[in-house]
């Protein structure tokens, strides 16, 4: 399959589930390593996607398969496995609920940026991703930096947003220090002050990538 | 004196009407698929609807095939009619066959330009080798392994042959093993004269520069070695290449003669001859029964009847002569389909009675006429339908050629009569006596399960199942009941699945199964089996009594009606799906009015039906709409 196919499959979630969840998950274990999670959630729109999936093409677009999806995770697992610092990556994709789970292990937030890169990498031949510091982690200072991917939230902005509604993004950053401040008003902190949540609009943040931007105080 | 000229202008006529494509049309032809290009080009606009047939018009099983030639591009030839010197008014036919072991799709083009057909074949070949040119009085053939093309006068014919196992061996590999078998031979032969030339020398005393002889030796005796072998090799190529060229020049020359006993004499092949019709199929049941030995093959594998030629069919069987017709004419604002299914004298006793019988008038008030967005009602007579397959498999199974009475498969009659006669005929046939109607009464909210997450306190993430409202067909099947006391027996046992809940004692509903979104419920009443999702009709003695005159007339004076109020459903279904920048396929689903089919009442040994899907606007015609909404969902 070809790698342009992989976008395809990126945005297959999206377009053709209006309802849909991310949820972006960072516990910090140590200072310095951690766990890492991320899950996309089609569960609300699984009748529309399997209706769809019986369709080779929707509306121009390429419908892909269920065992396209799998090969591709396979795929960004192996790149994230390669990865230096990174470890016991774990994948899985429920093909009844479609929800899709990437988990893994990281020595460092540098090796934790180096593998969201190389897992965005396998998502296009076409698209060119240059490597950019998603999170940075000193001593008492946490920050998410930037938004990978400009090229694909690009993408989804050029479509319909109005289907995205009911669609959610969440993040939850977890420290083994006490969280101090957030600088993002989106923001909730824990009542046990180890964890921030930031919950969102999937359209607003299509339409505003910045409102990913925190940097957070820890104790 | 006009009355000669009229008669010489008639047989003139019908020597004209002779070079008809459909003359080339052996009998023994399995389906026949008809299109008029010129009006479904013109009919088409600017959409290519070609690519949609491509199931049809694509060779069988050679998507693999990638060596050889492309003699012809059939798309290419249907799309550029005027490239190809093709007669675009007349209609292009397509034929599915098999013969012997061999089998494939036979397209007749009648041609304009004969010289301009020819020119296009092997435009695009890269390898011309693979291509074997033959002349006789009966045409020009070009002939290969894939695709063989016959013209002759102005009819050309192109066969696509399916890929089969056993004849597909590669006729290289063939003769390199000849090649290799008869080398090794004679290589060892050479090795032995080399021992012995050894062992003379030796013995004579002569044992010097024994390396240079030997080596002297073999250099003469390979060089004859390989020079034998390749001489054998090229003679069993071009031996195996006649044999099989000759086989399918033979066939080609069949396919390009007008047929002696061809299709136009069967009696239901020539109604669809008097019709102009924009694309038609023909299907020859019973030859395909026949050819494939009664659908048996799987059972026949090995034996001496699946290996040798086609069983003699008794004329005389329930199953002989059964045709199937579909045509299908694209007007301004409206498409239209007709399907006949013909029969032979004995069969259409079966079929009368099967079909004479009406609706379940009592079903009707279990459908809100009100919402009604769509519905299909048949009505046939189970017990009836029940003997006619009972008959026409134990008239098979009799009438297999007497061959496969030494084996097993003389076994099979008796013992599937002896299930049969187990069986409790009125339980199977009577319980739900073959009167039903599925229909879709509107969209309602419905509760959907799905899978989310919810946080505590400190942010720790649980999986929950939560429940939502969604807009769901309301879809309902109610079948007519024959024996009340063996629906209640089966709906009783059906009960203690525990897949099942019961919540009365004439309602069970299906427990939630993974990926199921809606509640499934059964429903038992006195005169009538339901099962729907429409928990208001499952729950409570909801009955209706508002179906429009049209429809209750046509539902209770056909065996088979439906009905698709296509506005309607896109009304309500248009913010279930994302539409797109452009309106995506609703824009032009909502510009379709209603899908109607309606069946004839049996008669002159046919069965059939006819079906209209109307568009809103008659401005336009159907088949470019239809096009256009195709190219909006994919």
């Amino acid at each position: 399959m070809s790698k342009t196919k992989y976008l395809g499959l990126f945005l297959f979630l999206s377009l053709l589930s209006s309802c849909f969840e991310a949820v972006e998950e960072i516990t910090y274990t140590t200072e310095k390593a951690g766990k890492y999670s991320v899950t996309i959630n089609c569960s609300q729109s699984r009748d529309k996607i399997t209706a769809m999936m019986k369709l080779d093409t929707f509306m121009g677009r390429k419908i892909p398969k269920l065992y396209e999806i799998e090969n591709h995770m396979g795929i960004a697992a192996n790149k994230l496995k390669n990865t230096a610092g990174i470890h016991n990556v774990y994948y899985t994709f429920d093909e009844e609920q479609y929800i899709a789970i990437v988990k893994f292990d990281f020595d460092s937030t540098t090796a934790l940026n180096k593998a969201i890169h190389n897992a965005l990498e396998t998502s296009s031949d076409k698209i060119t991703f240059p490597f950019t510091q998603i999170f940075s982690k000193k001593n008492t200072d946490f920050q998410r930096i930037n938004t990978p991917g400009d090229s694909l939230i690009k993408i989804a902005a050029s479509h319909n947003l109005g289907v995205f509604n009911n669609a959610k993004v969440t993040c939850i950053y977890r420290f083994n220090q006490e969280v101090v401040s957030s600088s993002n008003s989106f923001s909730k902190i824990a009542q046990n002050k180890k964890a921030v949540m930031l919950q969102y609009k999937f359209t607003d943040l299509i339409k505003n990538p910045n409102l990913f931007k925190t940097s957070i105080i820890l104790k | 004196m006009k009355l000669i000229y009229a008669l010489i202008f008639l047989a003139l006529s019908f020597v004209a009407n002779a070079q008809n494509a459909y003359d080339y049309i052996p009998s023994s032809a399995q389906i026949v698929f008809s299109m008029n290009i010129e009006q479904l080009n013109k009919k088409s606009g600017d959409i290519n609807y070609l690519k949609y047939l491509k199931p049809i018009l694509k060779s069988q099983s050679y998507g693999y095939y990638t060596e050889g030639c492309e003699l012809i591009n059939i798309n290419d030839a249907l799309f550029n009619t005027n490239t190809y010197g093709i007669n675009a008014s007349n209609n292009v036919i397509m034929y599915r066959i098999t013969i012997d072991k061999t089998s494939g799709s036979v397209f007749v083009f009648t041609l304009k330009n004969p010289e301009k057909f020819e020119a296009q074949l092997m435009a695009k070949c890269e390898n011309k080798k693979s291509i074997q040119k033959r002349s006789s009085i009966n045409g020009v053939f070009y002939l290969s392994d894939k695709e063989s093309v016959a013209i002759n006068g102005n009819v050309a014919v192109v066969f696509n042959k399916d890929y089969n196992y056993y004849s597909s061996a590669s006729d290289t590999e063939i003769a390199l093993d000849v090649y290799d078998s008869a080398y090794k031979v004679d290589k060892r032969r050479d090795n032995y004269r080399v021992d012995s030339l050894y062992y003379e020398k030796l013995n004579s005393g002569k044992l010097n520069r024994y390396d240079q002889v030997t080596d002297d030796h073999k250099d003469v005796a390979d060089t004859m070695i390989v020079y034998l072998a390749n001489k054998r090799y090229e003679e069993k190529l071009q031996a195996i290449l006649e044999n099989k060229y000759k086989d399918l020049l033979y066939l080609m020359e069949s396919f390009v003669q007008v047929q002696v006993d061809g299709i136009y004499k069967n009696r239901n092949f020539s109604k669809m001859l008097t019709q102009n019709d924009d694309v038609s199929i023909f299907i020859n049941s019973s030859s395909m029964l026949y050819q494939s030995n009664f659908g048996m093959n799987s059972l026949l594998w090995g034996s001496s009847i699946y290996n040798g030629a086609q069983s003699i069919p008794n004329q005389n069987l329930l199953s002989s002569g059964i045709n199937a017709f579909y045509s299908m004419n694209f007007l301004y604002g409206a498409a239209s389909i007709k399907f006949q299914s013909t029969y032979n004298n004995k069969a259409f006793t079966y079929i009368k009675s099967i079909f004479d019988v009406k609706q379940n008038k009592k079903l009707l008030k279990y459908i809100d006429g009100k919402n009604l967005l769509g519905y299909m009602s048949i009505a046939v007579n189970n017990k009836e339908m029940g003997r006619l397959y009972g008959d026409m498999y134990a008239e098979i199974l009799n009438n297999l050629p007497q061959v496969s009475k030494d084996n097993y498969l003389a076994n099979i009659a008796p013992a599937m009569q002896l299930i049969y006669a187990f069986i409790d005929k009125e339980m199977l046939y009577n319980t739900i006596d073959g009167r039903a109607i599925i229909a879709c009464t509107g969209f309602d909210n419905m509760k959907v399960s799905y899978k989310t997450y919810k946080y505590d306190d400190d942010f720790n993430r649980k999986e929950i199942i939560e429940e939502r409202l969604e807009k769901q067909a309301k879809m309902l099947a109610v079948m007519s009941i024959g024996n009340y006391e063996n629906a209640k027996k089966l709906f009783d046992i059906i009960s203690k699945f525990n897949v099942f809940m019961k919540l009365r004692d004439n309602v069970i509903t299906l427990k939630a199964i993974n990926g199921m979104p809606f509640n499934l419920y059964m429903v038992l009443k006195e005169d009538a089996f339901i099962i729907t999702n429409d928990a208001n009709i499952a729950m409570n003695e909801t009955k209706f009594n508002n179906i429009n005159d049209k429809d209750k007339s046509n539902i209770m004076n056909h065996n088979m009606a439906m009905n698709i109020k296509i506005q309607d459903a896109m009304g309500q279904m248009k913010d279930l799906y994302p539409n797109g920048e452009d309106g995506g396929m609703f824009k032009f689903m909502e510009s379709y009015g209603m899908f109607e089919m309606l069946d004839d009442k049996p008669s002159d040994n046919m069965y059939g039906a006819s079906a209209i899907l109307r568009l809103k606007d008659g401005s336009e015609n159907a088949l470019y709409y239809i096009l256009k909404t195709m190219k909006a969902i994919r």
